[in-house]
């Protein structure tokens, strides 16, 4: 089944198209996710609201881009929303402790499992000074380092040009830079 | 002098520790899973009580609930007054009839 027809029978309804459009995505969205929520089974929770998206969604769907490009679009909304809450609740927390109602928490490096084990411990402290990156900054710099997407293709998923993709990365760059000296001025 | 530029190479150490990632893959059986939570929203109850907890139903709901009590205390008020008047109006007449009205017995004292 090429995209289109497995565009036209996810909206026909047939179920056969659902399960294949899962097992061709799977990974892709679980990934792209994983890179921005950075836990393992809150990665799969969104993931399946993805699909489940998808699902309701796709008899609005109209093929105006590829089907990859709306899919890493709606992973990518999904993560931002449960990384916006999370951070309220965070706030909350900090609040907590500091008025004396809560323990702090400790940071946790996050460990992605397809990093190469001699770069576990590098990449945990990237992911974290990652979680501090403006939004726009911090999607173009997981889809290009996580997934491995040509400056093309994020561009297209965050709908602005390849020149922007590129001026967001060299931000991004910059501002990990500074987040990694930090670090490594207070752990030393 | 020497400790900067250790620091130096490990944030490009650390700013390159993604190169060569392999793709996470997703845990075995997800779309049993998935399977799983997409079952209930199609089950009827569950969406009548998802359409019932929707904003703007119970909103909806709650005007019409209200309305149909104020409707109902206005018919049980006006129907209050107006047996008090047909009351009033049969006691009236009746006292007429008789001539026991106190305004009568008032004019009869002054009268004597």
């Amino acid at each position: 089944m090429n995209e289109r027809e497995l565009i036209f029978s996810l909206q026909e309804g047939d179920s056969q198209a659902f399960k294949q459009l899962v097992d061709t995505w799977q990974h892709m969205v679980y990934n792209t996710v994983l890179g921005i929520v950075q836990d393992v089974q809150e990665a799969e929770d969104i993931a399946q609201e993805v699909f489940i998206q998808v699902y309701q969604s796709v008899s609005g769907f109209r093929g105006e881009s590829k089907l990859s490009t709306w899919l890493y679009r709606i992973a990518v909304t999904k993560a931002l929303d449960a990384e916006r809450k999370k951070k309220s609740k965070k706030r909350m927390a900090n609040l907590k402790s500091w008025i004396g109602l809560g323990e702090k928490e400790e940071a946790i490096h996050f460990h992605h499992p397809g990093v190469q084990l001699d770069n576990k411990e590098l990449s945990g402290i990237l992911f974290s000074a990652m979680q501090k990156l403006p939004e726009n900054q911090r999607i173009a710099f997981t889809l290009i380092k996580t997934e491995g997407l040509s400056y093309e293709t994020v561009a297209e998923i965050m709908k602005i040009s390849v020149k922007a993709v590129e001026a967001l990365m060299h931000r991004a760059k910059e501002n990990l830079r500074k987040k990694l000296q930090n670090y490594y001025s207070n752990h030393h | 002098m020497e400790s900067n530029k250790f620091t130096q190479q490990k944030i490009e150490d650390t700013l390159n520790s993604l190169d060569g990632i392999s793709r996470a893959e997703m845990p075995s059986f997800f779309y049993t899973r998935l399977q799983a939570r997409l079952a209930p929203s199609s089950d009827a109850s569950q969406s009548f009580w998802l359409v019932i907890s929707r904003p703007a139903v119970s909103l909806v709901t709650l005007s019409i609930l209200a309305l149909l009590n104020i409707a109902a205390i206005n018919y049980v008020v006006k129907n209050n007054q107006q047996k008090t008047t047909e009351t009033n109006t049969g006691i009236q007449s009746f006292a007429n009839e008789y001539n026991l009205t106190v305004s009568s017995m008032y004019n009869e004292n002054e009268n004597k």
